[in-house]
């Protein structure tokens, strides 16, 4: 047992260490503090001439996250996305699109188009508030979940692919994929007046939102010109019995089949169509674009018309000028994912012109909503309304062409 | 007519599931493994299919003999490697499936390297793709090559197991691997030789199920669930329970969503397995297990 003096002692000793520890607690949170005071301080003085001169000659990297997609079910496109944005980041700089010296830094982030872990990274993204903004998302769900996050952490959010409408949610979800929609409409339209079509049937997947949206949309087209609707046969994603639901859309006697669903699935459809020799007109959604979709069935792709905003063959100057920058790194022309890649970085790049010497999230949230266009993209004049890119100029109606899989204009049969 | 020509849909997809569910089942009943990683076997039976056209030149029929004999040493790879470790530390089942989906993962990944993740399709006019009608009904050549080599391979499995020496040490194994030990059977070359087999058969239903489509790194795992399903419905260990429940699943799905609503189609099926289970515990075709008291 202790003693009396020998406990006071100890309690003693234990107050003295607490004390010197708190103490030392204490000057270390005023040293942190005091040199975070003093970068704050920095970064919210206003600026010197001399400062503000030496900063625009020299400009700053603007962080901006970007999730990527180069593995998973998604990875051929991710991939496609990814090479147009890297291409993006390049001719953003070396343009000097942002102005003041400042140049795009994508911090890139593998999500593989996974919803969970899109959300979780893009939530690491928000974490470091050097990064000013946040370019993502081929899929809907995965936009959805990323959304969550950036309007909780007051991110903002450039989506390139995702297709489902009404994603787009300003202050901070913006849109600049070419909705599929509206190319869609045009198509059925145009194509119908083009040929003098009487009926058309539909296979659609179901399960998946975006793609029966696109579905109404050439619904929606036909039947703005007189097209006779004899019936919808659905699909779902992972579909393994083609022939079944071709056997279904041949029986309806439609003079022409119309498939809405993502790109696999979509080839399926086409290629047990044609086994199957159905000769009526096949037409297709943008999906059915992208590296080695040609090559992997040639003869039933051959002539199927479907739509697109960005053809290489046909483009403005600013076109040019990305379709040369694409080349001349990866030896190949840009499919229209890479265009939509690539024109996310530039209307980026845009916004962060308008949002300051110095972009913060809140700057460039307030450029990206009082976009109302962007003028020398890549699909001419883009339009904005809330938040959403409109390149109603740039729809091209094409197909494949053998032997080499080259997009061309499609020309009626 | 249609009704017909969905009927002939229906068993010829059916005749993929079967062949895959009774490679499924041959791992599951040997080494009571519920390998995960069945369905990237069939993915590399058609990519290693697609590479003896493309690189090599041959003619489709040799080209699927080295895509069924690829898959089956992959399969006899990751069984020595991911499992064989797990087996000698009598790991149970569910360390197998943990390690199963890490044998998935990594194959899958490998897949969509050799593919860069791009889809791919068998050269043109290197497989038949004509459509042959019979009184109205048009039926495809790969559906007559599906359910006809399906029928042949299923039959010679079978036979291999219930009528050779093989099989029967192979099964010995799966039912008591001590004993059949004792009765003088190598219960890792049984194992092997399962693997082995299993892969063979799973391989050809990839390049059974790919012939005339496009396909990707990830194509093989739609057949995951459907044997899996078709295994429990036909009965553990039933090579003819596994065929049976493989085309039975092949026409309910064809026909809900020819007729009903595709939706639907994953309902009906995994509901009628329930309904089997329900009356059948052990499935249609499944043997009774006697356990000495």
């Amino acid at each position: 047992m202790k003693s009396k003096r020998s406990l006071h002692s100890l309690t003693g000793r234990k107050r003295s260490r607490t004390a010197i520890v708190g103490l030392a607690a204490a000057l270390s949170m005023v040293l942190v503090t005091g040199c975070g005071s003093t970068d704050s301080d920095t970064s919210t003085a206003a600026p010197t001439e001399t400062s503000t001169t030496e900063e625009a000659q020299s400009g700053r990297a603007i962080n901006v996250g970007l999730l990527a997609a180069e593995t998973g079910p998604l990875a051929g496109a991710g991939g496609a996305f990814l090479s147009g944005a890297l291409i993006g980041q390049q001719l953003v700089n070396e343009t000097g699109l942002i102005g003041n010296g400042n140049t795009i830094n994508l911090v890139i982030q593998e999500a593989s188009e996974d919803p969970a872990r899109s959300a979780t990274v893009a939530a690491q993204i928000a974490a470091d508030e050097q990064n000013v903004g946040l370019v993502c998302c081929i899929l809907s769900p995965v936009a959805g979940a990323v959304s969550a996050v950036a309007n909780r952490d007051g991110l903002p959010v450039i989506l390139y692919g995702a297709t489902q409408p009404g994603l787009a949610q300003p202050p901070y979800i913006f849109r600049t994929t070419t909705m599929p929609q509206f190319a869609n409409e045009t198509l059925g339209r145009e194509l119908s007046e083009e040929t003098g079509l009487k009926s058309v049937a539909y296979i659609v997947m179901t399960d998946n939102e975006g793609i029966v949206s696109q579905s109404e949309s050439f619904k929606a087209g036909f039947a703005s010109a007189g097209v006779e609707d004899l019936g919808t046969v659905e699909i779902v994603a992972k579909q393994t019995n083609f022939a079944s639901a071709a056997t279904s859309a041949i029986a309806l006697g439609a003079e022409a089949i119309s498939i809405s669903a993502t790109q696999a699935e979509a080839v399926g459809m086409v290629a047990a169509l044609y086994d199957k020799n159905y000769d009526g007109q096949i037409i297709g959604l943008e999906t059915l674009t992208g590296v080695g979709v040609f090559d992997s069935n040639p003869d039933a792709l051959d002539k199927v018309p479907f739509p697109v905003y960005f053809l290489p063959s046909e483009v403005n100057e600013a076109g040019q000028r990305f379709v040369d920058a694409y080349n001349a790194e990866y030896g190949t022309l840009p499919d229209s994912f890479a265009a939509q890649g690539f024109n996310a970085i530039w209307v980026m790049g845009a916004a962060l012109a308008g949002a300051g010497v110095e972009p913060t999230r809140a700057s460039l949230g307030e450029s990206l909503n009082a976009l109302t266009e962007v003028p020398g993209t890549i699909y001419g004049t883009v339009k904005f309304e809330n938040g959403q890119m409109l390149a109603v100029e740039s729809v091209k109606i094409v197909s494949y062409s053998k032997p080499d899989g080259v997009i061309v204009p499609w020309i009626a049969p | 007519m249609l009704i017909i020509e969905q009927i002939i849909n229906g068993i010829s997809i059916g005749s993929i599931y079967a062949m895959f569910a009774v490679g499924f089942g041959i791992v599951f009943s040997t080494m009571q493994v519920l390998n995960l990683a069945q369905g990237v076997y069939a993915t590399f039976g058609a990519l290693f299919t697609y590479f003896a056209l493309t690189l090599i030149g041959v003619p489709f029929w040799l080209a699927a003999i080295l895509g069924v004999t690829g898959a089956a040493i992959l399969a006899v790879i990751a069984d020595q490697v991911a499992f064989e470790p797990l087996r000698r530390k009598n790991i149970g089942m569910l360390g197998a499936i943990i390690a199963s989906i890490g044998v998935w993962i990594a194959l899958e990944e490998v897949a969509s390297i050799l593919t860069d993740a791009t889809p791919i399709g068998f050269p043109s006019g290197s497989i038949p793709r004509e459509s042959i009608s019979i009184g109205g009904v048009s039926i495809l050549q790969t559906q007559v090559l599906a359910i006809s080599l399906s029928a042949i391979v299923i039959t010679a499995v079978y036979v291999l197991l219930h009528r050779s020496r093989v099989g029967a040490a192979i099964r010995a194994v799966g039912f008591d691997k001590s004993s059949a030990m004792i009765v003088g059977v190598n219960p890792r070359t049984m194992i092997v030789s399962a693997a082995l087999l299993s892969g063979a058969v799973t391989g050809l239903s990839g390049i059974l199920l790919v012939g005339g489509q496009s396909f990707n790194f990830t194509t093989g795992n739609v057949l995951l669930l459907q044997g899996f399903a078709a295994v429990v419905i036909g009965g553990y260990g039933s090579v003819l329970g596994a065929a049976l429940g493989g085309v039975l699943i092949g026409v309910v799905q064809t026909m809900s969503q020819s007729f009903i609503s595709s939706a639907f189609q994953d309902a009906i099926t995994f509901g009628l397995v329930l309904v089997v289970l329900l009356y059948f515990p052990r499935g249609l075709l499944g043997t009774t297990e006697t356990v000495r008291a």
